[in-house]
């Protein structure tokens, strides 16, 4: 005689509970949290070091950077004047429990805003909650029109995909208007920014966004403590 | 998980079943690859894996349509042309596990259905209930 029980209990329960923590410490400290993600290379790391010295001028930047190994990514954020974090994982993800120890380690005070530079990986981050506001995917334009739909989890999740590297569009036989159809495709509702953190090429766009989103989540937050939420 | 929750039944664990949406990520191969490697290690040697499948499927907010978007992934309502949302697919959860009845009450929390074998765990109207 066999019995069942049921559970339905999500494999990544205690992570999503962690992350709900996560996003309370944020509004407490009235901290917004941007969760950056992209495949390896696509150009994380720079398109910080591009955003932040005009973010800075409004906001206090903080990064959490995660990476397998080294802390080469910090170094060269801290040069824009931005708190930085490095967290070395050995995980091809970063969870909500690394987030919130990398936090407590280098935040006391909270910055305004703070970039969680994830490990370079279109595929686990997608799944990870960690309690940020803002999912951003990052994709250089030479990766191919087609993989938003052969990986479609992180782009459908993201409310905002930056579509980098568009000056070597010239070099290959991607077309940017099909990369955008793409990801719409699987994320309808994202906002798509074409730029190119080399040449600086539509940063002023995704900016503006970032500030419009920073902006929304510090009226939500000021309106949830009000109510005593 | 499984385990805990078996200890709590009294009983040993024979099968777990896990819910997996299309849009999950999991290579069911190589969860069954690790369950295997695992289960002995974990006390639950003749434990079995059963794994669902849940198809992705999406809303449309505007016109109310719910579409299963067959092979590529397009999220553009079919019908009216707004964006859809994902409302099931993405699921990663342990559904049920399965002991052999114990001697002991089951703990008052969890609900428990007395079932045949986990031959018959498989099929589609065992799943939508349990």
């Amino acid at each position: 005689m066999m019995q069942r029980i049921a559970l339905a209990t999500p494999v990544l329960q205690k992570n999503d509970e962690l992350a709900i923590e996560n996003r309370a410490l944020f509004a407490s400290r009235g901290v917004v949290a941007v969760n950056l993600m992209s495949a390896p290379g696509a150009g994380k790391t720079t398109l910080l070091e591009k955003s932040l010295p005009a973010l800075q001028l409004r906001f206090r930047c903080g990064v959490i950077e995660g990476d397998l190994q080294t802390d080469l990514d910090a170094q060269r954020v801290r040069k824009t004047g931005a708190v930085a974090h490095q967290i070395n994982t050995n995980t091809c993800h970063l969870d909500a429990r690394m987030v919130r120890q990398a936090f407590d380690a280098a935040f006391p005070q909270g910055p305004d805003l703070l970039f969680i530079e994830n490990i370079g990986n279109l595929v686990c981050p997608a799944a990870y909650d960690l309690g940020e506001h803002w999912r951003v995917t990052l994709f250089s334009v030479a990766e191919g029109a087609d993989k938003p739909r052969k990986y479609p989890k992180m782009f459908h999740n993201s409310h905002a995909v930056v579509l980098n590297k568009i000056d070597l569009l010239p070099f290959t036989d991607v077309r940017l208007e099909e990369l955008i159809e793409s990801v719409g495709a699987v994320s309808p509702e994202a906002a798509i920014f074409p730029v190119s953190c080399r040449t600086g090429d539509g940063l002023g766009a995704w900016i503006e966004w970032l500030e419009m989103h920073i902006a929304l989540s510090r009226q939500a937050m000021a309106s949830a403590s009000r109510e005593g939420v | 998980m499984a385990n805990r929750e078996a200890a709590r039944a009294g009983a040993p664990l024979s099968a777990v079943g896990v819910r997996l949406g299309e849009m999950s990520g999991v290579v069911e191969e190589a969860l069954s690859f690790a369950f295997d490697a695992l289960k002995a290690d974990a006390g639950a040697a003749q434990a079995e894996l059963v794994v669902e499948r849940v198809a992705v499927e999406a809303l449309c907010p505007h016109c109310g349509s719910t579409t299963r978007p067959e092979g590529e992934l397009i999220l553009w309502c079919p019908h009216c042309g707004s964006p859809m949302r994902i409302v099931s697919g993405e699921q990663m959860e342990i559904a049920w596990i399965e002991v052999h009845a114990p001697a002991t009450a089951v703990a008052p929390s969890i609900e428990a259905t007395p079932v045949a074998p986990p031959a018959a765990a498989s099929s589609r109207a065992e799943w939508e209930t349990g």
